[in-house]
């Protein structure tokens, strides 16, 4: 599978967190355009290139946090999934919580992966490079028009 | 030029000059250059003896000891960092393995702050 670039959508309202993932990203030599946003409302309005994301790009994967402000994950996740233009966006939860019902109602809402953050940096970073070579080397991912439904 | 590289040559950056001289623009080149700019490029030597050059490291990234890991256990709170931990992310990496601890990655972090490469900070929060 060919090279392309790559746009990553970081949804965590953590700052320790997303600096952690940024990094995490880089080291797995993703050095295409990251982007973060810090609740469930900005990430919906993201997606939806509304208000102050109107030039938004619509990203090829999102990493996202369950456990956020205003609007949690899941709800975030039930928009995409609802949204025609949305839905074939990949969606990899990195959550802290391995409760059986946050990962059976994730998959139930057709998430890419789950990951429960391991214990240590060198952990992360392997999960954040096996993600990487899975979803921008091995898997094909939709057409950049997929958005527009052509 | 060339007089410049003999005043040098016993000098760090004699290796980085001759580097400069080797392009393709000859002596006798019909495109020679008015003038040569040497460009210094430290190298960076590391606690255990590597050496690197700093055009080879894409950015190092610093977490000091007491800040936020980013790792939170299961229903537990965030974890601070337990030592300074340093992480060098080279341009093209051959191993996965480069996390520098303790006293090795201040002394590294210093080596890397001289020499100009980029670097990110994850610092200790302290109220003041």
């Amino acid at each position: 599978m060919g090279q392309r670039s790559v746009e990553i959508l970081i949804v965590e309202d953590n700052e320790a967190d997303v600096f952690l993932t940024y990094t995490a990203l880089r080291d797995a030599k993703i050095t295409n355009t990251i982007s973060v946003v810090t609740n469930g409302e900005e990430a919906v309005a993201y997606l939806r290139c509304e208000g102050k994301y109107a030039e938004a790009v619509r990203p090829d994967i999102i990493f996202l946090d369950l456990n956020l402000p205003m609007m949690n994950g899941h709800e975030v996740l039930a928009v995409i999934k609802a949204d025609p233009n949305l839905r074939a966006i990949p969606v990899v939860v990195v959550s802290g919580s391995n409760a059986e019902s946050d990962i059976a109602r994730a998959y139930d809402e057709q998430v890419a992966a789950y990951i429960v953050k391991p214990a240590s940096h060198e952990e992360y970073f392997t999960a954040i490079r096996a993600v990487k070579e899975l979803w921008f080397h091995i898997v094909a991912l939709p057409a950049k028009h997929a958005e527009s439904g052509t | 030029m060339a007089a410049l590289a003999e005043g040098l040559s016993e000098s760090p950056m004699a290796p980085i000059l001759k580097r400069a001289q080797c392009g393709p623009l000859g002596a006798n080149h019909p495109n020679q250059p008015y003038a040569m700019i040497a460009v210094f490029m430290p190298e960076v030597r590391l606690h255990n003896g590597t050496m690197l050059r700093s055009e080879d490291i894409d950015h190092a990234t610093f977490w000091e000891k007491g800040s936020n890991s980013g790792i939170k256990p299961v229903g537990g709170d965030r974890l601070p960092v337990e030592d300074d931990r340093l992480h060098i992310l080279l341009k093209h990496p051959t191993s996965s393995k480069h996390f520098i601890t303790g006293q090795d990655a201040l002394d590294d972090l210093k080596a890397l702050e001289a020499a100009d490469v980029r670097i990110l900070y994850r610092r200790q929060f302290k109220v003041l």
